[in-house]
């Protein structure tokens, strides 16, 4: 699989750039430029795109690649299953701490303590159409990173962020952001920043919590479209 | 001795004679009508005392009559007995003058006092003037005016009437404590003039609230006590706004219902498009309901709108008809954006057509908060939150033009308190595609939520295109990718960047990493021209190194700020996308 590390050291050649060395992890990877041209200086024109965050479909496929999309996409534990009913609500979370509630269904902020140096952590579940759109979900907040790619990293199995169907957390503060989805579900924890504030949530926990609701809220795919 | 005797008798006659001669010359007596001014048939209280002053002799009888107005007075002893005389003995017990028709002029009623001896002989004469008041008519004041009450009076509930009785005869004086008001609606006291403060509503055109003055006679004013409130005010009372407010809604979850005020309800505010001829639409109801019409206007002293010209209610069933009334304030709209208020005092008068007195106040109305935008808002705010207006109408306070408006926001949002997320350069608000508007204002300006580029973006777009903006989104991408030589897997390179000042971070050339330079794979601003509230970009013509001058990118021209935002050795490979903005939850 390619990768390019969080972080990489470009050098320049000369100042037409037609040869990139990169130097990531001790590896040199010799990289051939694509599509190098200039591009008339703006403004652009303003003809709008749906809405689409972070938009272009071209980068999604470039994103798909740079987290090994293809390897994981669509995979469930629990096949033919889905979820139409989240089996939690917001008030699941007030043994974390206080709960304010953006949506019911389900976006909310959890507050464990009033200091504003105790993390808060926000959660947000959404139900998408099909388990592989709910990875797609994960795939597109990643994009929006402005930082290139891999900012987050897939959780390893076994391992303490090994919840839902596939994992991603932060590679430098794993519990400040983490997202997984279980089947067709779409998990978002975020923590407060990492540099202001102590996190005494045990995300881990938190995610895990939530994970087994889901798996609780799953029903068969047929029944579901029998009703 | 005869002659002695003689001359003893003639002394005594001499002496006789003269006693007899100088009582005669004597004997004088006086009448007083005190005060000179009588009630017309007033009771005991009214009566004026009559006094007399004999001089010459305790004898004889006092004899009393008036002339000039015969009948218009009597006489009363101290037991309220009519007398004609009385004995010169009783001269100083207590003797009443009563007045029984009104003059027809001042002092018109002489009062004759005639003193004469046991042989009914005149010993002498006084007399005085009296005048027998009556209230004519009362009136009330009309402006500078005095109007004679005549029929039913109407007015506004809570309003003050000034009446006025007026004498009979016209150039009299009252007698003193006259006239007395009095009357259901609580005049109380005497004088000339009374104001009299209506505060109970007639429950029917019946339910005559009264005011009376007496002077002997009643005069009384029947008034019909009317209340008059505005119950409900439209803004936005019209499909569009040429002429009326912008549809808006407090937030993600709540609608802002029309009528926006609701008296002992719902006060909500109002938006227009600058320097906008508008009306706004009020209904109102009126108490007693048989009232049928009633003029009303509206006063403020603030400068939003203004006042509200008279219009002439119709009333049915106490209700207006048609049910809102159209109102032209004033002013037009302000002429650039902002927020205030304003509150109107309304105004009647003229109820049922009659012309009394000055006009009252009713209720009051507001305070209205009143947004002014620059022009009809644009998604992802066309139906703008006011949780939005409260911080983009403060910002863009003044502003006239959209690109000064929105280079305030991108100033506001710069220095709301955020900071940049050094992380990853991850969104906060990001919602499977949309912007969490609701969380966001939520906890506006939390230095702990970081947010990046593509956050602030929205988040310009946002709040200037709730003013009437048209901002879209811009997505800076760099089109030199790199391919991997074994899997030719093409990824997004991203660009290396000047010095930059991100939202609530220190001059960098890399907000991630220390001594480092690491790319950016994209950067969001908003667009036309560049308005980047994610970071400020180094102006001082060296925008490679520091020091630095810090300069927000507001209405910039993508060329300019790609020299000074992104690294000489990557600017030619980097264009940028125009988008709509997200949609906001």
């Amino acid at each position: 699989m390619c990768h390019i590390a969080n972080h990489e050291r470009v050098v320049r050649v000369d100042s037409m750039l037609t040869v990139v060395f990169i130097v990531s992890l001790g590896s040199v990877f010799l990289w051939s430029i694509s599509g190098c041209s200039s591009q008339p200086e703006g403004p652009i024109s303003a003809t709008a795109e749906k809405p689409q965050a972070p938009g272009l479909e071209k980068e999604m496929v470039r994103y798909k690649k740079s987290y090994g999309f293809a390897e994981w996409a669509g995979e469930t534990k629990v096949s033919g299953r889905h979820i139409v009913a989240l089996g939690i609500k917001p008030s699941d979370f007030t043994k974390w701490g206080k709960v304010k509630v953006y949506d019911p269904n389900l976006r909310l902020k959890i507050t464990p303590s009033p200091d504003k140096k105790i993390a808060r952590v926000k959660v947000s579940i959404t139900i998408m159409p099909s388990a592989i759109e709910a990875h797609e979900g994960i795939l597109r907040y990643l994009a929006l990173c402005t930082l290139p790619p891999p900012v987050f990293m897939k959780a390893e199995k076994e391992g303490r962020w090994d919840v839902g169907d596939v994992c991603f957390h932060l590679i430098q503060f794993p519990d400040r952001s983490v997202l997984f989805a279980r089947n067709n579900v779409l998990v978002h924890l975020r923590g407060t920043s990492p540099e202001d504030t102590e996190m005494r949530i045990d995300v881990a926990a938190l995610a895990k919590f939530i994970d087994k609701k889901l798996v609780a809220s799953l029903v068969p795919v047929k029944q579901e479209k029998e009703r | 001795m005869r002659i002695m005797r003689n001359r003893v008798w003639v002394g005594l006659a001499v002496l006789f004679v003269l006693l007899v001669c100088n009582t005669a010359d004597a004997c004088t007596i006086e009448v007083d009508v005190e005060g000179d001014y009588v009630a017309k048939s007033g009771d005991q209280s009214d009566y004026l005392p009559l006094t007399f002053e004999v001089t010459g002799t305790t004898e004889g009888k006092i004899y009393l009559e008036s002339s000039n107005g015969g009948g218009e007075v009597r006489f009363r002893d101290e037991g309220y007995n009519i007398v004609t005389w009385l004995d010169v003995a009783d001269r100083n017990k207590n003797f009443w003058v009563e007045g029984i028709t009104e003059s027809s002029a001042a002092a018109d009623v002489t009062v004759t006092a005639t003193l004469k001896d046991t042989d009914e002989n005149t010993l002498g004469t006084n007399t005085d003037t009296v005048t027998v008041v009556k209230v004519n008519k009362v009136q009330y004041q009309s402006g500078a005016n005095w109007v004679d009450v005549s029929g039913t009076l109407y007015v506004s509930k809570g309003s003050t009437v000034t009446f006025k009785a007026v004498p009979a005869p016209a150039a009299a004086s009252w007698p003193s404590g006259k006239p007395v008001w009095g009357g259901t609606a609580g005049a109380t006291g005497t004088g000339t003039m009374k104001a009299v403060t209506f505060n109970t509503v007639s429950s029917n055109l019946t339910d005559f609230k009264t005011v009376t003055a007496e002077c002997g006679n009643t005069i009384t004013a029947n008034v019909i006590v009317v209340q008059v409130e505005v119950t409900h005010i439209k803004f936005d009372h019209a499909a569009g706004h040429a002429a009326d407010g912008i549809d808006i809604r407090e937030n993600n979850s709540t609608n802002i219902t029309v009528p926006e005020w609701v008296k002992g309800g719902q006060n909500k505010p109002g938006a227009y498009t600058k320097s906008t001829n508008v009306t706004i639409k009020a209904r109102f109801t009126v108490s007693p309901s048989a009232i049928t019409s009633a003029k009303v206007r509206a006063t403020t002293a603030d400068a939003i709108l203004g006042n509200l010209g008279e219009q002439t209610i119709t009333f049915a069933s106490g209700v207006s008809t048609p049910e809102y009334v159209s109102f032209t304030p004033t002013n037009a709209t302000p002429g650039a954006v902002g927020k205030g208020t304003v509150t109107w005092q309304w105004r009647t008068k003229h109820i049922e057509g009659s012309d009394l007195g000055d006009e009252a106040n009713i209720n009051s109305s507001g305070p209205h908060t009143i947004y002014t935008v620059l022009a009809t808002p644009t998604a992802p705010m066309a139906e703008p939150w006011t949780e939005v207006l409260d911080k983009s109408c403060v910002w863009a306070n003044g502003q006239t033009t959209t690109t000064g408006a929105a280079g305030k926001v991108t100033d506001s949002i710069y220095t709301s308190g955020y900071e940049y997320d050094n992380v990853g350069g991850a969104p906060q608000y990001y919602d499977g595609g949309d912007f969490n508007l609701t969380e966001c204002l939520s906890e506006w300006g939390d230095d702990t939520c970081d947010i990046n580029c593509w956050d602030c973006a929205q988040m310009v777009a946002i709040f200037s295109n709730a003013l009437g903006c048209t901002l879209q989104t811009y997505h800076i991408t760099c089109s030199c990718n790199l391919q991997c030589p074994s899997c030719h897997h093409v990824f997004t390179r991203g660009y290396l960047l000047n010095q930059i000042k991100p939202i609530g971070r220190d001059w960098t050339n890399d907000p991630f990493t220390a001594n480092c330079r690491n790319l950016f794979t994209y950067h969001e601003t908003a667009w036309p021209n560049i308005y980047d509230a994610c970071l400020q970009v180094d102006s001082d013509g060296n925008p490679i190194m520091q020091p630095c001058i810090g300069e927000q990118p507001k209405n910039m021209a993508f060329g300019d700020y790609r020299d000074k935002f992104v690294d000489p050795g990557d600017k030619t490979w980097v264009s940028g996308a125009a988008r709509a903005p997200a949609s906001v939850k």
